[in-house]
């Protein structure tokens, strides 16, 4: 396996780990940071050399860019030293781009995940890098694209201390930022995968309500998982409906677990209040019955309800939401509040 | 103007509303529409003298903005499955007015029964509705009404306060049928559970250890369609509004609805205790409700499709058998709203639903499918632009 030794001289080279990077009984912290060298532009990928190997139970800081490039930002109205040196260096240096147009920080090596597991995220704590995010739509792309036939972008300050993004005056957003991708790498056969298009694992949701304190669960198709993650949020709408949305840089904080426990065909997810399922896929209608009979199994694997409950259970307890609809496959995910879960469940 | 001879017969002074337990039916007509449409049946009798189909609390001919009255489900004030231009209205008001309105349960007291109701707690009016009604259809929804309101014409926009929504009996029921909800295919048969609903602490006891919060609202509240559109089914949701099964339009609500016909002619029914967004078995938790209704008609709107606006939001909404197409209306009309009422710019508009407007499915399984677009009303903190 010459490739993990590779793994390793680079893992030690780019990243910093604060505990013994080597120590193996202990769960390390490490902090990965986002540089020409550690990030993949526009693709999720079973061959893509990782950038940092972690055990399970590890935990890593990941910095994040926004999903631009300064020329662009800067053209908008971002003064030229609030661009971050990060993303030049990376708009400069990285020559291997796309197909899709996010810059993910990793990838990740789990160590011992392999095909058939599922990696359990943790998504511990999503902290602002920048005090803006811009919001952009153009030919061709968002939800209605024979309306709005034309380009336009807008720089929207964001104030960290009251958690609100600037939209216009009379017009203040709450704040909930989340990674718009969070993703691992496809079976072998799907290649160099399309950072756009959500899928089996996971990458691009764009899923607003995967906020600090949400575990996210993804099928790991690839040894090693090879974890990314991008396309930071500061906000969004279910939808996404022009495409962006409160496009920003985030730091973010993440647990890795190996679950050989766990066996899942789509990701799910279980925020600080509720359960998610999801459905992916170019057809709306096929997301939706997706995400209902993923709560269907949930509910019949997870909390031991009969089917004819768990169906039940989801037409009076559970919303579907339009999470976007903008990225090649078209995202729904349904979600049960784990507050009616009162007792032992049955 | 006959209406008037008839509101006039049907209204009678207040009496306290006896609390019928309520059963119901089952929704199995939803896809197959039933012959007996449009006779208009004559009842010979109300069930009963309690059986008082409209009662002001106040002189209801009062000229006044402002009356308040009560109308009873019942034989005679029931319309069993439609939304019509041409149906008779049973109680007329003026705009500010105000009615409670007693609605039933979808289902049959037989199948209530069926499923562990006690006869007991089955609602009499029900069981006189179920004996007298006959000119039913297409739709399975027995709906309050048509409440006529004075002054109501095509291209004015009828404006819905829903003041209250109470329930009216201690249980709800779910249930799914062969060739119905979402997933017929993985659920090719029926099933129907009786759910108790406590009332004190406003949960819903789904199963040991599962108790759901209630949220009470009406599935349908709607008005006649265009006269051209005949005896419509009062299944599909639509540019009348109807049955919306939307949850969010809890009391403290307005809806607001374009009118097509004089008088507007407001029905209301399918009272849900709660629901998911999606109602994806096609049934939520099915109770019976009262309602409390101010009715405002709006000559200054001017609306294609009925929106609302809840104590937190503003609601937009889009309908069509297509899922995708339901999605486009909803967000036009969320940019619609944008431009219009708060005076963005569309671009802004379109922005602003990108990130800060949610896309809810609001149903899937009423032939029509409903996504409905919610923006937070908290965040426009002042004069916005």
């Amino acid at each position: 396996m010459t490739r993990c030794a590779l793994i390793l001289i680079i893992g030690a080279c780019l990243a910093s780990p604060s505990l013994a990077a080597q120590q193996s009984s202990s769960q390390a912290t490490y902090t990965l940071k986002a540089t020409p060298k550690t990030v993949a532009w526009g693709y999720y990928d079973a061959k893509a050399v990782p950038v940092l190997r972690v055990k399970s139970g590890d935990t890593v800081e990941i910095q994040t860019v926004l999903t631009n490039n300064p020329k662009r930002l800067e053209a908008a109205g971002v003064p030229p030293e609030q661009v971050e040196q990060s993303l030049r260096d990376i708009e400069e240096q990285v020559k291997d781009k796309g197909p899709g147009g996010h810059v993910l920080t990793g990838p990740i090596y789990v160590e011992d995940a392999q095909p058939g597991d599922v990696l359990e995220v943790k998504i511990l704590s999503i902290k602002l890098a920048i005090p803006y995010a811009y919001n952009a739509f153009g030919p061709g792309r968002g939800y209605l694209p024979d309306d709005f036939p034309y380009a336009k972008i807008k720089i929207i300050p964001l104030d960290e201390k009251r958690m609100l993004a600037h939209f216009a005056p009379g017009i203040d957003i709450p704040l909930h930022p989340f990674f718009g991708s969070m993703g691992i790498a496809p079976p072998e056969g799907a290649g160099r995968f399309n950072s756009a298009p959500p899928w089996i694992m996971a990458g691009n949701l764009d899923n607003k309500d995967l906020v600090a304190g949400t575990t996210l669960y993804i099928p790991v198709h690839a040894p090693g998982a090879l974890f990314e993650v991008g396309d930071g949020h500061a906000g969004q709408g279910d939808g996404e409906v022009d495409i962006t949305a409160l496009e920003t840089s985030l730091v973010g904080t993440f647990q890795f677990i190996v679950r050989k426990d766990m066996h899942l065909k789509w990701p799910r997810a279980e925020t600080p209040t509720h359960y998610i399922t999801m459905g992916l896929n170019d057809d709306l209608n096929a997301c939706a019955t997706l995400a209902v009979r993923e709560m269907i199994d949930f509910l019949v694997t997870e909390k031991h309800l009969s089917r004819d409950d768990a169906y039940m259970l989801s037409s009076v307890a559970a919303d579907l939401h339009i999470t976007e609809l903008v990225d090649g496959n078209k995202g729904v995910h349904m979600m049960i509040p784990k507050s009616i879960f009162t007792g032992a469940a049955k | 103007m006959s209406d008037l001879f008839v509101v006039a017969m049907l209204a009678a002074p207040v009496s306290p509303t006896p609390k019928r337990q309520i059963r119901r039916r089952v929704l199995r007509d939803l896809c197959a529409p039933s012959s007996a449409c449009s006779a208009l049946v004559l009842f010979l009798f109300g069930t009963s003298l309690l059986a008082l189909q409209a009662a002001p609390l106040q002189g209801a001919q009062g000229a006044s903005a402002g009356q308040k009255y009560s109308l009873k489900a019942a034989p005679k004030t029931v319309v069993y499955g439609h939304y019509d231009a041409k149906t008779l209205p049973v109680l007329r008001v003026k705009s500010g007015d105000t009615v409670d309105i007693e609605t039933l349960i979808t289902s049959s007291p037989k199948d209530l029964e069926g499923a562990g109701v006690p006869p007991a707690q089955v609602e009499q009016s029900l069981r006189a509705i179920e004996d007298e009604v006959k000119d039913r259809g297409p739709g399975g929804h027995i709906l309050t009404g048509p409440v006529y309101i004075e002054g109501a014409e095509p291209g004015d926009v009828l404006e819905v306060r829903i003041l209250g929504a109470k329930l009216a009996i201690p249980y709800a029921y779910n249930g799914f049928w062969p060739g119905n909800g979402y997933l017929p295919n993985d659920f090719p048969y029926e099933k129907m559970k009786i759910i108790p609903l406590d009332e004190k602490r406003m949960v819903a006891h789904f199963a040991p250890g599962i108790e759901i919060p209630l949220h009470p609202f009406f599935g349908s509240m709607g008005i006649a369609p265009p006269a051209s559109a005949g005896h419509f089914s009062s299944n599909p949701p639509w540019i009348m509004a109807g049955n919306l099964d939307n949850k969010d339009l809890v009391a403290g609500t307005t809806l607001y609805i374009p009118v097509h016909a004089k008088g507007a002619l407001f029905e209301v029914g399918d009272g849900h205790a709660g629901q998911g967004d999606g109602e994806v078995d096609i049934t939520a938790l099915e109770t019976s409700l009262v309602g409390t209704f101010q009715f405002v008609v709006r000559k200054d709107m001017h609306l294609k499709w009925p929106r609302a606006e809840t104590p937190t939001h503003y609601i937009s909404m889009g309908f069509d058998d297509n899922l995708n197409t339901a999605t486009t209306l909803a967000v036009r009309e969320m940019i619609d709203f944008l431009v219009t009422e708060k005076h963005l710019s569309r671009d802004d508009a379109y922005m602003l639903s990108s990130v800060a407007a949610d896309l809810h499915i609001t149903e899937l399984v009423d032939g029509n499918k409903g996504v409905h677009m919610m923006i937070p009303k908290s965040i426009f903190t002042g004069a916005s632009k």
